[in-house]
């Protein structure tokens, strides 16, 4: 693992959200800073505002000097007003200026790293690499399921057919049936590849699209059980229980599926129970926003407390196998209302919330089987730079295009290697192993 | 540059070398430190240097094969080299091993292939007098006094307490610290020509039984493979007045730092050089392939089935299976030896019926009346499935028994030998108690074949392509010893006079680079248009003479300058992973968080390193960082 680098992450929820927040950790962070603001930084540990050069807008800026801070290492954050386009717009500008996109888990994985966190939290710590890790995973899934994954495979097997023929007039031109192709051919193809990778940067969905799913918001006082109620929703670990301060000091936000109804967007506050100094009275601002924009509020109470429901929507009493008076599944509580009762850790009483879930947005969840994802910022990057090596494989290609054979075709060879690897995140990834397995099933070769 | 970027064991204490009086064998015997079973391309290449390595102490080192006549054949195309073997042949020579210096003693054609492309892909090749090749192999690894050649057949490993500790001949055991096995295509070997099969490992040698037994006992996964090689002709029959001709480079540049260069005064003892000759198969050939396919054992079920044979190097009733458009194949002849009339029939490698190989080498132009000396076959044997060894070619289950060659699934001499040369450097190392060596990605085709091995499913014999290195701009034949020749030295298999001659080429290097420094002229060195007549017409001038080896590498670390930068950013990042040790045995499942898939992987490959973990198929970057964090809390 490295941690020499500086990475970026958008750490806000995608989607409806007043506020959006991006998060860099590592040794430029604050040089990177610098280049965007143009200016020299507040004092650390404050949060101040301040004008970004390019995308031209104000932001609020807050950075850490490691090794006190989350990670350990120099951070940031920037808050900006939670449009997609302009997160998207900035999130490009850091890379742009030197960072890569963060892995999921990877802030926390630093902060573990730089003994930030002891060995006892280490599974916790696991469980929020692994369920960040899934949930880009399912959305890499839908994306590959998807119109844009059927399109980028296209991209990445026509890409891959000519890498194996340029490969092909490297590791076997000692056989007589490998015709090489020529530099023109190769430049057309490039050509039309480029374009169509251009084509679909230029109408891209942003995340915008998430805005789609109707969102659920977990109201509750501190340790009432929403953490526990959204992992168990969702079947797995996701928000760290145990919550190690920091960690969440955002919205956790996850798709959630309803069998047969669709999906909804999960919204956890939990990590913004913790008033976080600099940040605290933002922190409660995001808070109320979320509430705002809520579909669907769920009041979590402590069904070993007497506390009532303070927004209208579904009420749930946790935690009820602590108290032996109430019963799993729906009852009516003391306020009169309609509740539901469950206990997390045994799964009683999910199903029916789910069911209330459902029935209360009945009508409103949308399906994610369809065509439409919103291309993450990773994906766009990579193609980007999938671009940017296309580029350099027709600039070696411009010169020679009347040409029989290939010059300096290794270094052709590698622009398009490079290009491919950039792909894999969209179009699935080709190996060395697979390109030659193509030369095979073109050209008879052997002695 | 290229510091070590392979993972390391943890130590551990030196052995001393067995005392034939604690040994449990009835029949005490001198004690050797290193057995190598087989004289392979793998075998001699291991016995080499281990010889090497244990000469100043005069430990002994066995090679025990079937006979010990056939050390050092060529069972198949007599040739040496070729894209990404040839720089395999020049690393193996840059770290002190035996296959260049053979090659280059033998040679009988040089050429060096991609001559017209860039530096990196350039794979230089000779054909070899396939007798004196041999030859040559069994006379330097005489001139190793430490070193016992003995004919016999193994018939079982000596496993103490999870270690592998000699081996037992019929009459005998032998013990020993450690153990290389390279048994090549003999294990269970068994040869097809159409209906008739032969056990046995190459033609007129019989098959190696017992080891494969013991593998299995031991717990070993083995696989099956296929491989075949083509009739010989008598080279009186041909006619090659009708035929193309193929002549080698006119100036064949050796393989071997060690090979004087004719401006050292004492030229190269250069063989004489043959011609190649080219012909080509027609569709009367195919039609008479494609009615017989049901005698073909590879069509009608007669090879074991499942048992796969290389996608690159097809059998000529494979080619005109899969490739039922083409109407022609060609086929090199090349000769095999100065001294004999045999030539290789390079593309119609085949397990046919004889009658059908007659057809076939009557139809092709040129070989109407030529007589067939042996009739091509394919042979089966048995490999171990090699995700049961570390990058260090030594076993996981068994301490002490390190594997080389086609045992590991690979094929090809190159292969085998870089194999062997790393094994014979691991056991010694193994046997005085130090850090096992791995050689990276970034350093070097054997590395690149070690990792991909263990990390790899393979699914037909592997061969190296220069595909298959991302970081192929690196990895060339000009610069194999400034990548490996340190290394060699550290580790004990470059001696002196290779040193010396290594240093020397450095010395020169550095003159050359401080004289473009001093001219300014590093801008012009980059550009396109300088070649090697120019960049040795401008030092010239500065009264620097340098081999065309050296001018080549010059140039192209001055035209590669920009990649090469960025391949080392890459390497960098990478570092890290790769030395991060983990554990062996142990299970994945117990670690909360990780994927199903990614466990699997990783219980199944017992990865030696995080590096050779991240490339796992299946195992992405979110697992590593679990397993990175379990780790830790695992050693806390």
């Amino acid at each position: 693992m490295r941690f020499d680098d500086t990475i970026v992450a958008v750490s806000s929820p995608p989607g409806r959200s007043q506020r959006g927040l991006i998060r860099l950790s590592g040794p430029r962070t604050r040089h990177i800073l610098e280049s965007l603001t143009g200016q020299s930084l507040p004092p650390p540990r404050t949060l101040a505002a301040c004008r970004l050069r390019e995308p031209h807008l104000p932001v609020l800026l807050a950075h850490f000097r490691g090794p006190a801070s989350y990670s350990g290492q120099d951070m940031a954050e920037m808050q900006l007003p939670g449009n997609a386009a302009l997160l998207d717009r900035l999130l490009h500008r850091v890379i742009d200026a030197g960072a890569r996109p963060a892995e999921p888990g990877e802030f926390t994985f630093r902060a573990f790293a730089a003994g930030k966190m002891d060995l006892t939290e280490a599974e916790g710590v696991a469980a929020t690499i692994a369920a960040a890790s899934d949930s880009q995973l399912r959305a890499a899934a839908m994306l590959r399921r998807g119109r844009l994954g059927r399109w980028a495979e296209q991209v990445v097997d026509q890409l891959a057919n000519h890498l194996a023929l340029v490969e092909a007039g490297i590791d076997f031109t000692d056989q007589e049936s490998v015709v090489p192709i020529t530099p023109g051919r190769l430049d057309e193809v490039l050509s039309d590849l480029h374009a169509e990778i251009e084509r679909l940067l230029s109408k891209a969905l942003t995340w915008a699209a998430l805005e789609a799913l109707p969102r659920v918001v977990l109201v509750g006082l501190p340790s009432a059980g929403k953490s526990t109620l959204f992992n168990a929703l969702l079947g797995r670990r996701r928000a760290v229980v145990s919550d190690i301060p920091g960690t969440t000091r955002d919205v956790l936000c996850e798709p959630l599926q309803l069998e047969g109804h669709g999906e909804v967007m999960l919204v956890d506050m939990a990590g913004l129970d913790d008033p976080l100094e600099a940040l605290d009275r933002d922190v409660q601002q995001l808070a109320r926003n979320a509430i705002e924009q809520a579909d669907l509020i769920i009041n979590v109470l402590d069904a070993t407390r007497r506390d009532t429901p303070t927004h209208p929507g579904l009420t749930v009493y946790t935690k009820i196998d602590l108290n032996p008076r109430s019963a799993p599944g729906e009852y009516i509580g003391d306020d009169g209302q309609p509740a539901i009762c469950i206990c997390a850790p045994t799964g009683r009483g999910l199903a029916e919330l789910r069911r209330a879930i459902a029935a209360e947005l009945a009508d409103r969840s949308v399906s994610f089987s369809g065509d439409t994802l919103a291309l993450q910022p990773r994906h766009e990057s990579a193609l980007r730079s999938a671009l940017e090596h296309l580029n350099a494989a027709r600039s070696l290609l411009g010169t020679q295009r009347d040409a029989h054979a290939i010059a300096q075709v290794e270094l052709v060879a590698q622009a398009l290697r490079s290009a491919l690897d950039e792909l894999a995140g969209l179009g699935g990834r080709i190996s060395p192993d697979q390109v030659i397995g193509r030369v095979f099933a073109t050209f008879c070769v052997g002695k | 540059m290229y510091p070590p970027g392979g993972g390391r064991f943890t130590g551990r204490l030196p052995k001393s070398p067995q005392s034939p009086a604690l040994g449990s064998s009835p029949m005490p015997q001198p004690a050797y430190r290193v057995i190598v079973i087989g004289g392979g391309h793998a075998g001699a290449e291991a016995a080499w240097a281990a010889a090497n390595m244990l000469r100043d102490e005069g430990d002994k080192v066995a090679l025990v094969t079937l006979r010990l006549d056939r050390v050092g054949v060529m069972s198949c195309n007599p040739a040496i080299g070729g894209l990404a073997k040839g720089q395999m042949v020049r690393e193996i020579d840059a770290l002190g091993g035996l296959m260049g210096l053979a090659a280059d003693a033998t040679g009988i054609q040089f050429k060096v292939l991609n001559a017209s492309k860039g530096p990196a892909v350039r794979g230089p090749r000779c054909q070899c007098d396939k007798y004196r090749y041999a030859a040559e192999v069994q006379r330097l690894l005489r001139t190793r006094d430490n070193l016992d050649l003995i004919e016999a057949p193994v018939e079982d490993l000596l496993v103490e307490h999870g270690q592998c500790v000699g081996v037992i001949l019929p009459d005998r055991t032998l013990r020993a610290d450690a153990v290389v096995l390279t048994t090549g295509t003999f294990m269970r070997g068994l040869m097809h020509t159409g209906p008739k099969q032969t056990e046995g490992g190459r033609v007129g040698e019989g098959p190696s039984v017992g080891i494969s037994a013991s593998l299995r006992r031991l717990g070993f996964d083995l696989g099956r493979l296929k491989t075949g090689t083509p009739p010989r002709l008598a080279a009186e029959s041909i006619d090659f007045a009708s035929l193309q001709r193929m002549p080698g480079d006119e100036t064949p540049a050796p393989f071997s730092d060690m090979t004087p260069k004719p401006r050292d005064g004492h030229p190269w003892a250069l063989l004489p050089q043959l011609d190649c000759w080219v012909t080509h198969t027609h569709e009367a050939i195919h039609e008479q392939i494609r009615a017989n396919l049901d005698r073909a054992p590879l069509f009608n079920g007669q090879i074991t089935p499942g048992c796969v044979g290389p996608r690159y190097c097809p059998s000529i009733e494979d080619k005109v299976v899969r490739f039922a458009d083409k109407t022609s194949h060609h086929v090199f002849l090349e000769p095999e030896s100065l001294d004999t009339n045999e030539i290789y029939c390079n593309g119609i490698s085949t397990s046919l019926p004889t009658d059908i190989q007659d057809y076939m080498v009557h139809h092709l132009p040129g070989c109407e009346r030529a007589k067939i000396l042996r009739y091509g076959y394919a042979v089966e044997y048995d490999m171990v499935r090699p995700h049961q060894i570390d990058a260090t070619t030594m076993t996981k289950r068994i301490e002490g028994l390190f594997l080389a060659g086609q045992i590991n699934g690979t094929s090809g001499y190159e292969e085998a030998a870089g194999q062997g040369l790393l094994a014979g450097i691991n056991a010694v190392r193994y046997l005085r108690g130090e850090s096992l060596v791995r050689l990276g990605r970034e350093q070097a085709y054997i590395g690149v074949l070690m990792d991909d091995l263990v990390t790899k499913t393979p699914v037909e014999p592997y061969r190296m392509f220069t595909s298959r290195a991302e970081h192929r701009l690196v990895l060339r034949a000009d610069n194999a010893d400034q990548r490996l020749t340190e290394l060699g030295r550290e580790w004990g298999t470059v001696d002196d006079a290779r040193w010396a001659v290594y240093q020397d080429k450095q010395r020169t290097i550095r003159r050359i680079h401080e004289h473009l420094d001093a001219q300014r002229l590093r801008k012009w060195i980059a550009g396109p248009q300088v070649g090697v007549p120019e960049l040795r017409r401008q030092l010239a001038g500065a009264g620097i003479t340098a081999d065309d080896s050296l001018l080549i590498r010059v140039l192209a670390d001055a035209q590669y300058a920009g990649y090469i930068d960025r391949h080392q950013r890459q390497i960098e990042r990478l570092r890290a992973a790769e030395s991060q040790p983990l554990p062996t045995n142990h299970d994945y499942a117990a670690i909360p968080g990780l994927r199903t898939e990614a466990m699997l992987q990783l219980n199944r490959f017992q990865p030696a390193t995080l590096g050779q973990a991240g490339r796992l198929e299946g195992v992405n970057p979110a697992d590593l960082m679990i397993i990175s964090l379990a780790m830790s809390r695992r050693s806390a």
